[in-house]
């Protein structure tokens, strides 16, 4: 750090710097791209706190959002997490914004707070001045927060990062059904901690794309098969999660999972499906 | 029955989230949430399945909410996303005084996952779940050591158990409270609505 207090990270190979404190990273929307999703996706990635965090908190946060920071009553570990959560996501809207409708927003203006179900939303007057509801998710995992955005209205999204290192098979147990796991069985041993790791991921960002998280537990977000060339996982929803998605009633879902170094991500877009 | 004190259980416990979450265990505390001490889904996942592991429990797959709401039917319990007083009354019942405070006014049913990832929910959680965990053998008084999976066996005659699951003992709870609690009081609402 020099003496500001200024931390100099090296870019990934797939990242590009932005007018924002965090990276675009394309990695994870390259299969979404090729899909008629409308204006975005746009994906931003930050993997260091580029100032001092309370500095970078006067810097970013609206007014709302500073209260919520300064009475965290958390480890700086996750303190840490939520804003550079908070700062990728400012950055993807405002990218996004900025590239489809040309109007430049401060991070400031573009709060993001949780919904009735602790999903992140984007707000603030110009959403009504502008006519959009931007949908965002965030994910973070040791150290590094990715975020996704979209335009499209009524477009819901999900992304999760999950960090290779340090992970046990032990949680396969819980997190998959029998027929999942023998998915992974049936999978060449270097690959299998990978593509466990890919298939939560994948449930975990379909899970976020509906907004409720695992509440209606992780047994109903059923992976039906994964193709380990494409990386394209697709999943349908059983019950007690078609209680607020009945319209996903015997639809697959896709979600695009992928590898970068010790990073596995997933990322879902599909159509509002939730009553 | 072996019999652990809170504070057992939380120096235990502790240790498993500290080695879980890569962070001091006196990080720790009664108060602490798992999300705020910096668990992400795949942490929890893995402190469940080391609990469950070193302290011989199975623990539930569901909430005692949602067991319960298994039991009693739609909308007696919960109604529009919030818990109703009968809703209320089943978790003050169930919990211990410490817990009692967040079940008082109006609760959304989505606030309670905040509140069971509290540290001190999982302890006393984990702590009414070890009783049921057999220290001696029912056949000869030997004693039981950990076996295969949620199995123990007697160090003495061999004799081989199965562990109760934290879910078949959530659902006979629930049973019970429907038939001596709930059952009395809807009984009579009954019948005062006939009278009128």
């Amino acid at each position: 750090m020099d003496a500001i207090g200024l931390t100099v990270c090296d870019p990934p190979k797939d990242t590009r710097c932005t007018s924002g404190l965090s990276r675009r990273w394309d990695a994870p929307i390259a299969l979404v791209r090729q899909l008629p999703y409308g204006p975005g996706p746009l994906c931003c990635r930050l993997d260091a706190l580029p100032l001092e965090p309370d500095l970078l908190a006067d810097l970013i946060l609206s007014p709302g959002e500073a209260d919520v920071w300064r009475s965290m009553r958390a480890v700086d570990k996750r303190r840490h997490e939520w804003l550079l959560g908070r700062t990728a996501a400012k950055d993807a809207v405002r990218l996004l914004v900025e590239e489809h409708l040309g109007v430049p927003l401060a991070p400031s203006e573009v709060e993001i707070l949780p919904d009735p179900y602790g999903c992140p939303r984007a707000a603030g007057p110009w959403t009504a001045r502008l006519g959009i509801q931007p949908a965002i998710s965030i994910s973070h995992s040791h150290g590094t927060a990715v975020a996704l955005a979209v335009l499209h209205p009524g477009q819901r999204v999900g992304i999760d990062l999950e960090n290779l290192s340090q992970r046990r098979e032990s949680f396969e147990a819980i997190a998959f059904r029998p027929d999942e796991r023998r998915m992974l069985d049936a999978l060449p041993g270097e690959s299998r901690q990978e593509w466990a790791l890919r298939m939560w991921c994948a449930k975990e960002a379909v899970a976020k794309a509906l907004g409720r998280g695992f509440s209606a537990g992780i047994q109903a977000f059923h992976i039906t098969s994964a193709e380990t060339g494409g990386g394209v996982v697709q999943l349908e929803l059983c019950d007690p999660a078609l209680e607020y998605s009945p319209r996903l009633r015997g639809i697959p879902i896709m979600a695009y999972t992928g590898r970068e170094k010790d990073y596995v991500f997933s990322t879902t877009i599909f159509q509002g499906a939730v009553e | 029955m072996p019999t652990m004190t809170e504070s057992e259980v939380f120096d235990k416990f502790s240790q498993i989230v500290a080695r879980s979450l890569r962070m001091d265990a006196s990080q720790v505390s009664l108060e602490a949430r798992l999300n705020d001490l910096g668990a992400e889904s795949l942490d929890l996942i893995e402190i469940s399945m080391e609990t469950e592991s070193q302290f011989h429990i199975f623990l539930p797959d569901k909430s005692i909410l949602e067991t319960a709401v298994e039991v009693f039917g739609s909308d007696v319990l919960e109604k529009d996303g919030y818990l109703t007083e009968e809703g209320k009354r089943l978790m003050l019942c169930r919990l211990p005084e410490a817990d009692a405070g967040a079940f008082r006014g109006e609760v959304a049913v989505k606030d309670l996952y905040s509140y069971f990832l509290k540290v001190g929910t999982w302890v006393r959680m984990v702590q009414a779940l070890v009783e049921h965990t057999p220290g001696e053998c029912a056949e000869c008084g030997g004693r039981m050591t950990a076996s295969m999976g949620f199995r123990m066996k007697c160090a003495s005659c061999g004799r081989d158990i199965t562990l109760r699951s934290g879910e078949e003992l959530n659902r006979e709870w629930v049973r019970e409270y429907y038939e001596r609690e709930y059952q009395p009081r809807a009984g009579m609402a009954v019948a005062v609505h006939a009278v009128q």
